[in-house]
């Protein structure tokens, strides 16, 4: 499955210039591409095309009508949407005409939205919908810097009015009757953005302390977008599906920016739960996820087969492990037997294929993942698929992308190398740190803690790494989240966690351990298969709780537990752990953005059910 | 705590070819009433199909009354003990009210018996009583519900399954069945199940509940719990605060805790 990379890279159309920005960038990509299509959404059960020419006349219009409110340059939008064409629109029709765009996650609070609005002292915030609109007119009372909220979707508001409150179409209308002079005033305001001024602001989720806003600058930006399209090229050609949240720099990067110089058509998925059949009716060319959704593809294609005949699992075990076989041939470097090719090629018509199929990717060149640890047999499981997988490493303070596998050369288990034109290095206590056009300028408003981030223009990740002779860089952990048992041994909680994860059965963990005698650790259920298993083994439950409460069940996770364990040394073995008996969600404070269980807040939630985990039986 | 009347078990049924139920484990104890909510097409009207033996679940197993219910056609479960009041009534719309109820009897064939039966429901239904000889296509639809309740319970059922009785009937006439059904409880000991979507009523007279979702439970307890959790509260009683504009119309993720 060799994939030509530069047949989708070499097209390249508007060339990321050092000198560039991302106001410029855009406007030109517009006038360039004129009928091509954009994107596509999902409405009323079609999918619909945006062409480049509409997307840039909606954001002339949306630019237009800040202007005509009085929206100067360097002042602060904020989008609280989920990923959709508006919340695109809305972003450039800010950074044109100036200004710094930020998002809010959909999955906010409306204190927390708040606190974002007010700590950018945004001068006006576009919301998706009622619901979210709702947010903020709940908190309109702190929000004293706020002056207008443009609404995408007017549904259920038709009886609504509030001087403050404008529906977009509305806006764009006041966008639309401006005459020619605001016209050139806004093309010369957007010519006059320079590459040093702040384009957008990312909203880290801060598990100490309320969240900070990574200023990242338009020559930030342009410097990612041109290096990937040198080692990871992504061309006119491409389709990808939009779902992860836009206020992540990971999705923002992808979906939004790159696409401005790379012309890749962005489809919206629906809303989070289409996500699976939005895949496989788009069959993307490229695909980014974070770990939890390839685990969750993972688990679903093992149960899948499980579910299949006797013959189905001998079909789907033999074409995994020819497809191991034939990798391994391939590493150790020497030649491939000709019955190996030839029984793999089969496999991979048939069975591998029908996998691929299955989960929507059987169009891919190659999927990334990244913003969290993943464990290596997930990769490999994927490269056995024939799902050629990139590990990547990066950071918000980055712009997203730090290190990546240099084309045709991967290492499992390593995040690649530093992207071309920065430095890595590791300090002294194993800290990661970097150095390069793409290091971010600063947190907003909080001079402090920027100079404690970046010394000397070096960016202190936070993150514990290795590099080997090769220099591939090897993430180990967070900094704070090594754990040091009472043997004095340094251990990586993720690493142990990956690995549990990788069970079909198990959707996180949480490994605890600091200053504790030994390691335990919690652990949240897979809800979807372990109903499934209840059900196939005649194990009564009612509902998550009562399922996460049955001894069978603590038992099933005992043995995946006791399996990792035998990969560890004594150290670094679970001795016990308790299940989450409440099902989270995204909502949830326990969760980050990426999906991702927040160690701290977990700790704090369940302080009292890891104590019990440490006290005499 | 003594065995339930009925036990359910993982349970899983299809609906055509949905798979409507999709494993669920309930308890039903002797002289109690219990309800199963759930909105349009979770799977409530399978269960009570596949506990009356009108459907045949695929898988798990059900035990009423120390006995195995699969595989027992629905007059068998009927001779059990176990009537299933279905939902839209389905009377006998030519029969009379008479020939109705007594066709609730046909099992027992003493007639003593049968009569004593009769004026018990002329009791809890006088309105019964003023229409024996029409024809129940006649009778209103609140009519024909108590005809059916009434036709159930001249079989003395131990467990009385109802799928809906509220369903199109006025508000008073809603109050009157429910009350009626508190009255049997009471009365005679019978056991009752009753699935619904006016969760407002049947939390009043239930004692627990299961909530459906998609063909699995993703809650149960006490009546009085379930009336105060929030999710109950906004998504089946219909109270929510109203936010900052006094009115919203998206509903917030359900969580189930």
């Amino acid at each position: 499955m060799a994939q030509d990379w530069s047949a989708f890279g070499a097209d390249l159309e508007i060339v990321p210039a050092p000198d560039g920005t991302i106001a410029s960038a855009f406007l030109a990509a517009v006038a360039r591409r004129g009928e091509r299509i954009a994107m596509r959404r999902k409405d009323r059960g079609l999918w619909r095309a945006i062409a480049w020419c509409e997307y840039g006349e909606t954001v002339r219009r949306i630019a237009l009508a800040l202007m005509s409110k009085g929206f100067s340059a360097r002042d602060r939008a904020c989008i609280l949407a989920d990923n959709c064409p508006e919340w695109f629109c809305a972003e450039l029709a800010t950074i044109t005409a100036g200004g710094v765009s930020t998002g809010i996650y959909a999955t906010n609070s409306p204190e927390q939205t708040a606190y974002v609005i007010n700590d950018c002292q945004a001068r006006v915030v576009f919301v998706e919908n009622e619901e979210q609109l709702d947010k903020v007119l709940q908190m309109r009372a702190e929000l004293p810097g706020l002056e207008w909220i443009v609404v995408f979707d007017m549904d259920g508001l038709a009886e609504f009015s509030d001087p403050m409150v404008i529906s977009l179409a509305e806006f764009e209308r006041l966008g639309a009757a401006q005459g020619a002079a605001l016209e050139s005033e806004w093309r010369a305001r957007a010519a006059a953005v320079r590459p040093e001024d702040t384009a957008i602001l990312i909203y880290t989720s801060g598990t100490t302390g309320p969240p900070k806003g990574a200023m990242l600058s338009h020559s930030n930006l342009i410097f990612q977008a041109a290096s990937l399209n040198i080692v990871m090229p992504i061309g006119p050609r491409d389709e990808l599906l939009s779902f992860l949240p836009l206020s992540h720099i990971a999705e923002r990067l992808i979906s939004l920016l790159r696409p401005i110089f790379n012309g890749a058509v962005v489809n919206f998925a629906e809303n989070p739960d289409t996500v699976p059949q939005n895949l496989r009716e788009i069959s993307p060319t490229v695909f980014f996820a974070v770990p939890r959704i390839w685990e969750k593809f993972h688990s679903r294609a093992t149960i899948a087969v499980h579910d299949g005949t006797g013959l189905e699992r001998a079909a789907f075990r033999i074409a995994f492990s020819l497809a191991f076989r034939r990798r391994a041939a391939e590493a150790g470097g020497g030649t491939v037997p000709l019955w190996l090719r030839m029984a793999h090629w089969a496999a991979d018509r048939t069975i591998l294929h029908r996998t691929r199929k299955l989960l929507g990717l059987e169009q891919v060149r190659y999927v990334t993942t990244g913003a969290a640890p993943i464990a290596p047999e997930l990769i490999r499981w994927y490269l056995a698929l024939g799902v050629r997988m990139i590990q990547a490493y990066g950071l918000t303070e980055t712009a997203g992308v730090a290190s990546l596998p240099p084309p045709g050369q991967h290492r499992l288990g390593t995040v690649g190398k530093a992207l071309p034109g920065t430095e890595i290095r590791l300090s002294a206590q194993g800290e990661i740190e970097i150095r390069g056009p793409h290091v971010f300028q600063g947190y907003w408003c909080k001079p402090e803690q920027s100079r404690a981030t970046v010394v000397d223009g070096w960016l202190h990740t936070g993150d514990i790494g290795e590099i080997d002779d090769d220099g591939f860089l090897r993430v180990v952990d967070r900094l704070k989240d090594i754990i040091i048992t009472s043997g004095g041994k340094n251990v990586s909680p993720s690493e142990i966690e990956n690995q549990l994860k990788f069970s079909p059965f198990i959707s996180d963990a949480i490994v605890i351990g600091e200053a504790r005698p030994y390691l335990t650790a919690l652990v949240m259920i897979d809800y979807d298969n372990i109903a499934k298993y209840a059900q196939d083994h005649a194990i009564p439950f009612t509902n998550y709780a009562s399922l996460c409460a049955r001894e069978e069940i603590r038992k099933l996770i005992a043995d995946e537990v006791a399996a990792v364990n035998g990969r560890f040394a004594r150290v670094e073995q679970i001795k016990t752990f308790r299940l989450i008996d409440v099902q989270l969600t995204t909502e949830d404070e326990e969760f980050t953005p990426t999906l991702k269980l927040k160690r701290s807040v977990v700790g704090k939630r369940h302080k009292a059910l890891i104590d019990t985990m440490y006290t005499a039986p | 705590m003594s065995e339930p009347l009925l036990a359910l078990r993982n349970v899983e049924a299809y609906y055509g070819p949905i798979l409507a139920v999709q494993g669920i484990s309930l308890d039903i104890r002797e002289a109690g009433i219990v309800t199963l909510l759930g909105a349009n097409g979770a799977g409530k009207s399978t269960v009570l199909k596949a506990i009356s033996g009108i459907v045949e679940p695929q898988k798990g197993t059900m035990v009423f009354a120390g006995r195995d219910l699969r595989g027992l056609e629905p007059d068998a479960v009927v001779g059990l003990g176990l009537l299933h009041v279905p939902e839209g009534r389905e009377v006998f719309p030519f029969l009379t009210v008479r020939e109705n109820l007594l066709l609730g009897a046909y099992r027992h064939r003493d007639r003593d018996r049968a009569q004593a039966d009769l004026d018990r429901m002329y009791r809890y239904f006088p309105v019964l009583r003023e229409r024996l000889d029409q024809a129940a296509l006649n009778l209103s639809g609140g009519e024909q519900q108590m005809l059916a309740i009434a036709r159930a319970l001249m079989a003395r059922p131990q467990l009385l399954l109802l799928d809906e009785p509220s369903l199109g009937l006025s508000p008073r006439l809603v109050g009157e069945i429910f009350a009626i059904i508190r009255r049997i409880n009471a009365d005679a000991g019978t056991t009752i199940l009753v699935v619904e979507q006016n969760a407002h009523k049947a939390l009043e007279i239930a004692d627990y509940g299961y909530v459906l979702e998609n063909g699995r439970i993703v809650m149960e307890g006490a009546a009085q719990y379930l009336a105060d959790r929030p999710d109950i509260r906004e998504f089946y009683l219909g109270m929510r605060d109203h936010g900052a504009r006094g009115a919203h119309r998206w509903k917030r993720k359900k969580l189930w805790r």
